[in-house]
């Protein structure tokens, strides 16, 4: 038995029934019987194939629903980022209670030590100067020409000679750029006999105190005449001359401290200390004879010290 | 590798494969290709009820979303595939209405027959003709309908109608000529006037 396949369909739809050969005819016989039947097949096979292939549209609403559906069926992509925003940035936590503000500013914080220059210690020491600088101002109107003044000299270095004439007076005149640089230092250390009273003796004085001490010092030198004690300042003073200088080598000294006046002996001690009454005259005792070293021996000798110190700590 | 995805010249079975990675574009071009198509055979299949048709097309496409991996490129074709789950669906549909028909009186309007007289003063338009075609089809039974619907109105061929619904190529052609034997003989009534218009 034939099956009724598409071939037939076509030669049916294609064919009136007396167009049909013999062969087309034996092959549709156990279908088609004769005519009527064969023109009832071609009518409905015409209009089966006239009909409608789609009548009515999908409504757009069906689309966006089932899109929808599509879309909530993928999974969410987990990102780890995701959860650490989550937890520096929680959603139900005001801002200034959500980690990350405060992540951000410490953040920022840290930025700003890093990467914006301070420099707070010579901010600091640059006060200090300013102040000092002030304070000796203001004194050198008090005092702006010291006539005599006490000389505090070395212990065991040679001391280096300074004539009345001195040689200091002209390093009154003592440049900016020996005050606070290296070269200062190197005085310090270099310093000679043939350069007492002389500019090198400020310089040792500057190495360690400053500028301000070394003209200080210079005109003590000076108007005294006296034992260079420029370089004995510094060292009897534990590596802070300008403190000793200008505090009194007392504090400083005071481990050497023989005698029983405070404070000063320091400076009576390591020799070479004479102070004045208010008549300009030396008041001290002359401990080794020398000529240039004195014991205090009285309170005025240790106001006249006071006096010397802020004498040196003032004079320009 | 392409930055851009042309889903337009991809074959159905390549866009079920994106479709089964969640690719909602890939979905969205098969629905472009399939809606009016599923529509129409829900519409036609399940006596001419829009909204029915319109909630079966939708249901057969939220299964292709949940469940995008029932349908195999090895064993057949996408077409064919969607088709038998469109033609279960709507089995499982004439089984609710069976039900429900031998609870109620059974009628149904849309199975009504009209008389001669209607028929006949009809019979001079050719768009009518073509809706009582159609409703001879839906007077059909269900296999019989299946197979007419798939062949003349989704175009299927006798071998995709096979694989769509699972039966051999013999009984299609089988069932196709059938359908058209009886429909035939119902629109008898018309065929003259049919034969002579043309």
């Amino acid at each position: 038995m034939e099956l009724f396949d598409e071939q037939i369909e076509q030669v049916i739809i294609s064919k009136e029934y007396f167009e049909l050969t013999p062969e087309e005819k034996e092959g549709m016989k156990d279908f088609i019987s004769n005519e009527e039947e064969y023109a009832q097949f071609k009518a409905t096979l015409l209009m089966a194939s006239e009909l409608p292939k789609e009548n009515i549209k999908p409504r757009e609403e069906t689309k966006a629903s089932l899109m929808s559906m599509m879309e909530s069926s993928r999974p969410e992509r987990k990102i780890w980022y995701n959860s650490i925003g989550l937890f520096l940035f929680p959603e139900d936590k005001p801002a200034f209670a959500k980690p990350g503000v405060y992540a951000s500013l410490a953040a920022i914080l840290l930025l700003v030590f890093f990467f914006v220059p301070m420099d707070f210690g010579t901010v600091g020491s640059n006060n200090d100067v300013t102040a000092k600088e002030e304070n000796r101002s203001a004194d050198d109107s008090k005092d702006m020409a010291p006539t005599e003044e006490s000389i505090v000299s070395g212990e065991s270095e040679p001391t280096a000679k300074m004539t009345p004439e001195g040689g200091l007076n002209q390093n009154l005149e003592i440049k900016e750029e020996f005050k606070k640089t290296e070269e200062f230092e190197m005085a310090d250390n270099e310093i000679l006999e043939e350069d007492a009273g002389n500019l090198d003796d400020n310089m040792a004085f500057g190495a360690n105190g400053g500028g301000e001490i070394n003209e200080q010092n210079k005109n003590v030198g000076a108007q005294n005449n006296g034992t260079i004690t420029i370089d004995y300042a510094a060292r009897m003073n534990n590596n802070d001359g300008k403190k000793a200088m200008m505090k009194g080598g007392a504090v400083a000294d005071s481990t050497v401290n023989n005698n029983s006046v405070p404070g000063n002996f320091a400076m009576a001690a390591d020799k070479d200390v004479r102070f004045k009454d208010d008549q300009k005259n030396f008041i001290s005792g002359d401990l080794k004879k020398d000529g240039f070293t004195y014991e205090i021996l009285n309170d005025n000798a240790l106001n006249q010290s006071n006096d010397l110190i802020d004498l040196l700590y003032t004079a320009d | 590798m392409k930055l851009f995805r042309n889903y337009k010249n991809l074959s159905d079975e390549d866009l079920m494969d994106l479709i089964t990675n969640k690719d909602s574009k890939a979905f969205s071009e098969l629905y472009d290709r399939y809606s009016g198509m599923m529509l129409n055979y829900f519409y036609r299949m399940l006596w001419k009820d829009r909204e029915k048709a319109e909630d079966f097309m939708h249901d057969i496409f939220q299964k292709l979303i949940e469940k995008p991996e029932y349908y195999d490129r090895n064993k057949r074709k996408f077409k064919t595939w969607f088709f038998s789950v469109a033609n279960n669906m709507c089995k499982n549909e004439y089984k609710k209405q069976e039900v429900r028909s031998n609870t109620s009186s059974g009628l149904d309007e849309s199975y009504n027959v009209s008389s001669k007289e209607e028929a006949v003063d009809r019979m001079f338009d050719n768009q009518m003709f073509k809706e009582k075609l159609l409703e001879e089809v839906n007077k059909l039974d269900e296999k019989h309908k299946e197979v007419f619907v798939m062949k003349y109105i989704d175009e299927l061929s006798n071998q995709e109608i096979a694989d769509a619904l699972d039966i051999n190529l013999g009984t299609v052609k089988s069932r196709v000529f059938n359908a058209i034997k009886k429909i035939s003989v119902n629109l008898e009534v018309y065929r003259n006037e049919l034969i002579g218009g043309k």
